[in-house]
């Protein structure tokens, strides 16, 4: 009867959880992925969508591996776009993806914030504005719903230029500083600084954009947004294969468990799994009651001893070794009297022989404790030491070893 | 569901997983091992079901009957034997966990036997309470292994069973007879010293040799032309009260058995022995005030009662009240009567406390008061002190121990007969202090 309350008890527990977790599910995930198969406002399903029509001779696909290791490794580097938050190259990706340029390919960067060796050896500063906007939720809830816009426009030939409207959302960033000689500006935004812009000297062409959420759902969705980013992307040369790079803004796509290695390997995965069965079959099964629950039930217990150690104790701080001491020769007088039947008010030689022959101790032991007792009965004082003789000289008497 | 219930899983089982686990993570370096373990692992899967298939394919496979008495007897072994038969066509491998009375406090009580196919065995154990009441017995858990031995199923057999348990009678049963026959002495339980004779004639019977002369019956010789002696019996008819305190000072436990219950076994004992004897047993409780006053009598129903009453004793452990208890025996025993009381003391003031009670009741009746050696302190005693503060230990366990044998000394002085005994042979110093009274002729 008690298990089933339990039972019900967890029960209505997780069905609570549960309904509590359905209530939850309202909210929009605000949180900027760029990733191919997502559809929430700042993934990059509706990029994919759309770019798969414009390049429909070399359909683009999705890497999740650094600029050097598609280079090196698999020799497929394709014409990289990258989009995230924040691109950091090492050196080995930058001169990657500079030997990519230089080979004749095309690169488009776009991203919020440019570090490393990318922003200092070509020569710009990025500069980003309400920093927030990355990750609080509700501040971008705040922002999209407002009515403020920027203005970009774009210049992608010399008499041709678009303008286009957007959230301030999309614009934090931009470049506070280029070197002018490296650098065609394409794009700027309403305040006149760049956030597109080309590098030039070089065979092929890398773009470097600050502005990553353009390409996602949210705006490639609308109708006038979209353009932009159609406009952009339209950069690349349409028959070559366009590779968007994720790495920068996932990492690499593979389980991430230290378990990965033991999973990698179909005998490791065996002795795995059989012990995390057999963890889980003795856990059931070893806990499984085999006769029915004894209560506990304290029995008496005897505290005479404790009551003996307690009062000794005391006694020991007291130190008064004398008073032990005629306790202890009382005791030993009384055994001498019940056992070997002697009267112990007169000490002598002739009692040190009675007693010796009675209990058969040698005579030089119990004269050793006679003289001892007299020393007691006398009354002198007694001190630690000669207890301690005390004792052991009654232990062999006694006989106790 | 049930047969989920019924499964479990030995260690052999677990074992075989730890091996499979070690040879795969050898596979690792060795890829031929990888496949042995493999064909294992399949292998011992088989094993696995072939062990289930064996052991759930039969209902009632297994047979246990629990055989104990109605009764158990406080502080004494008594035995249960569990019969258990094997109804498998294969021979099994046993393990029985009876299910015991909670009172025991035993958790770990199990025993291992394989029994072949169709063959009965027995388990007999022991076990010995320590409180007298209702002991619930459980069911017995068998859990059956073959031989593959992977697989445990449990059987929950017997059926659950209560046991009353009284004041020692097995004790009662074995005093008895020492008693009866007088050989108590010549068991070496006790040597005592029989002074005094019986006065009182019971026959004349023929001359044997050993039988004093100084009781030759000269008339009854003359007329029967062989030496004939008179002989004597004990006084009958003598009233023996059971007195027991029920107080705070008889809760202390030695060997788990409270001095009150070793009272109450020994109250039984010496009540039997003197209803044998052709005396009226009675009993006497009493703490704060006289609990109960079973008159004495020697009427056949009379050990029944006793022992039904004596059952029936439950304790508060207060404190004890000499003055109720003086007032109760004088009025409610007129008649001068042995009264052994059974109560502790631990020093000579509590004893001066009770001692005006304990002389005015010694008026009246032949009183022996019985209390115990503290053997726990005795045990400090006998030990070797390793440093000062212990020899200061054994110097008081050593006062505590003599201030017994002073309590004894002043008890004497006022003509209170006593009993100092370890608790263990309380029974057996009692019934001789019983029977030296009686052949004195104290009474």
């Amino acid at each position: 009867m008690k298990d089933k309350k339990y039972v019900i008890f967890l029960v209505a527990l997780i069905a609570l959880y549960v309904v509590s977790e359905m209530r939850k599910s309202g909210q929009v995930n605000w949180s900027s992925t760029y990733h191919e198969e997502h559809k929430i406002p700042f993934g990059a399903f509706a990029m994919h969508d759309l770019m798969s029509d414009m390049f429909d001779q070399a359909p683009p696909k999705s890497e999740y591996k650094t600029l050097y290791e598609l280079a090196v490794e698999d020799s497929t580097m394709g014409n990289p776009l990258i989009i995230a938050d924040g691109v950091a190259m090492d050196n080995n990706d930058f001169n990657a993806l500079m030997r990519h340029i230089d080979l004749g390919g095309t690169a488009l960067i776009s991203a919020r914030n440019i570090q490393g060796p990318l922003a200092d050896s070509l020569g710009f500063i990025v500069r980003m504005e309400d920093a927030e906007l990355a990750y609080d939720f509700r501040a971008i809830q705040e922002a999209l719903s407002g009515e403020l816009e920027e203005t970009i426009t774009l210049n992608l030939t010399d008499n041709e230029t678009k303008e286009f409207s957007y959230s301030t959302i999309a614009t934090t960033s931009y470049f506070s500083q280029i070197e002018k000689e490296n650098f065609d500006v394409l794009a700027v935004n309403a305040t006149n600084s760049p956030v597109l812009i080309s590098y030039k000297g070089m065979k092929g062409s890398l773009y470097v954009s600050t502005i990553p959420l353009v390409f996602t759902n949210y705006f490639i969705l609308g109708e006038e947004t979209s353009q932009f980013a159609a406009a952009m992307l339209s950069l690349f040369p349409e028959d070559e294969l366009v590779v968007h790079n994720e790495y920068y803004q996932l990492g690499r796509r593979e389980v991430q468990s230290p378990l990965r290695v033991i999973l990698s390997n179909p005998s490791l995965k065996w002795a795995f799994f059989i012990l995390l069965f057999t963890v889980f079959i003795f856990m059931f099964f070893e806990s499984k009651r085999r006769q029915r629950i004894i209560p506990l039930i304290t029995p008496l217990k005897n505290m005479s001893v404790e009551f003996v150690e307690t009062l000794g104790r005391l006694y020991y701080r007291q130190k008064d070794h004398r008073k032990l001491a005629v306790k202890r020769v009382q005791y030993w007088k009384d055994y001498v009297r019940v056992h070997f039947n002697l009267k112990t008010d007169h000490f002598g030689d002739r009692f040190n022989t009675d007693l010796s022959s009675k209990s058969g101790q040698p005579l030089k032991s119990i004269e050793a404790l006679m003289e001892l007792v007299k020393r007691i009965e006398e009354g002198a004082v007694i001190s630690e030491d000669e207890l301690i003789k005390l004792e052991k000289g009654l232990n062999g008497f006694y006989g106790i070893e | 569901m049930n047969s989920v219930r019924s499964f479990y899983i030995t260690n052999r089982f677990f074992y075989a997983a730890g091996t499979l686990v070690f040879l795969f993570i050898i596979g690792f370096a060795l890829p031929w091992i990888a496949v042995v373990a493999e064909v294992i692992f399949y292998l011992s899967l088989a094993c696995l079901l072939i062990d289930t298939l064996l052991l759930f394919r039969i209902n009632d496979g297994i047979e246990l009957e629990r055989l104990c008495t109605e009764k158990f007897s406080n502080g004494d072994d008594n035995p249960v034997r569990l019969i258990i038969e094997n109804r498998y066509p294969i021979s099994l491998h046993l393990r029985v966990i009876d299910e015991l009375p909670e009172q025991l406090q035993i958790r770990d009580q199990q025993f291992d036997l394989d029994l072949g196919s169709g063959e009965v065995k027995e388990i007999n154990y022991k076990v010995r309470p320590v409180k007298r009441g209702e002991y619930q017995f459980g069911f017995a858990n068998v859990f059956v292994s073959t031989f593959l031995g992977i697989v445990r199923r449990r059987y929950q057999l017997g059926e659950e069973q209560t046991v009353a348990v009284y004041p020692s009678f097995i004790q009662m049963r074995k005093y008895e007879l020492l008693a009866i026959s007088n050989q108590l002495q010549e068991f070496g339980v006790k040597k005592i010293r029989r002074i005094g004779n019986n006065m009182e004639f019971e026959q004349i019977k023929n001359y044997v040799s050993g039988d004093d002369y100084r009781k030759v019956n000269w008339k009854a010789t003359a007329r029967k032309g062989h030496l004939m002696v008179n002989q004597y019996q004990d006084e009958r008819s003598q009233q023996v009260y059971s007195v027991i305190d029920k107080g705070r000072v008889m809760q202390m436990p030695f060997e788990g058995l409270s001095l009150l219950d070793y009272a109450i076994n020994s109250s039984l004992v010496i009540s039997n022995i003197a209803l044998k004897k052709g005396d009226k047993a009675g009993i006497v409780t009493f703490q704060q005030k006289v609990n109960s006053i079973l008159p004495a009598s020697s009427r056949n129903m009379q050990l029944n009662l006793i022992l039904e009453h004596l059952y029936k004793q439950k304790t508060g452990y207060k404190e004890t009240d000499y003055s109720k208890l003086y007032i109760a025996l004088k009025r409610k025993v007129t008649q001068r009567s042995l009264v052994l009381l059974y109560t502790n003391f631990e020093s000579l003031s509590a004893l001066k406390r009770q001692l005006p009670f304990l002389r005015r009741i010694r008026q009246q009746h032949l009183l022996v008061c019985i209390f115990f050696q503290n053997t726990e302190v005795e045990k400090v005693i006998h030990k070797k002190a390793e440093d000062l503060e212990e020899v200061y230990m054994k110097g008081i366990a050593e006062q505590l121990a003599f201030e017994k044998k002073l309590i004894v000394k002043e008890l004497q002085a006022h003509g209170i007969h006593t009993i100092l005994t370890p608790p263990k042979e309380l029974s057996v110093n009692t019934i001789n202090k019983y029977l030296e009274l009686k052949s004195r002729g104290l009474i």
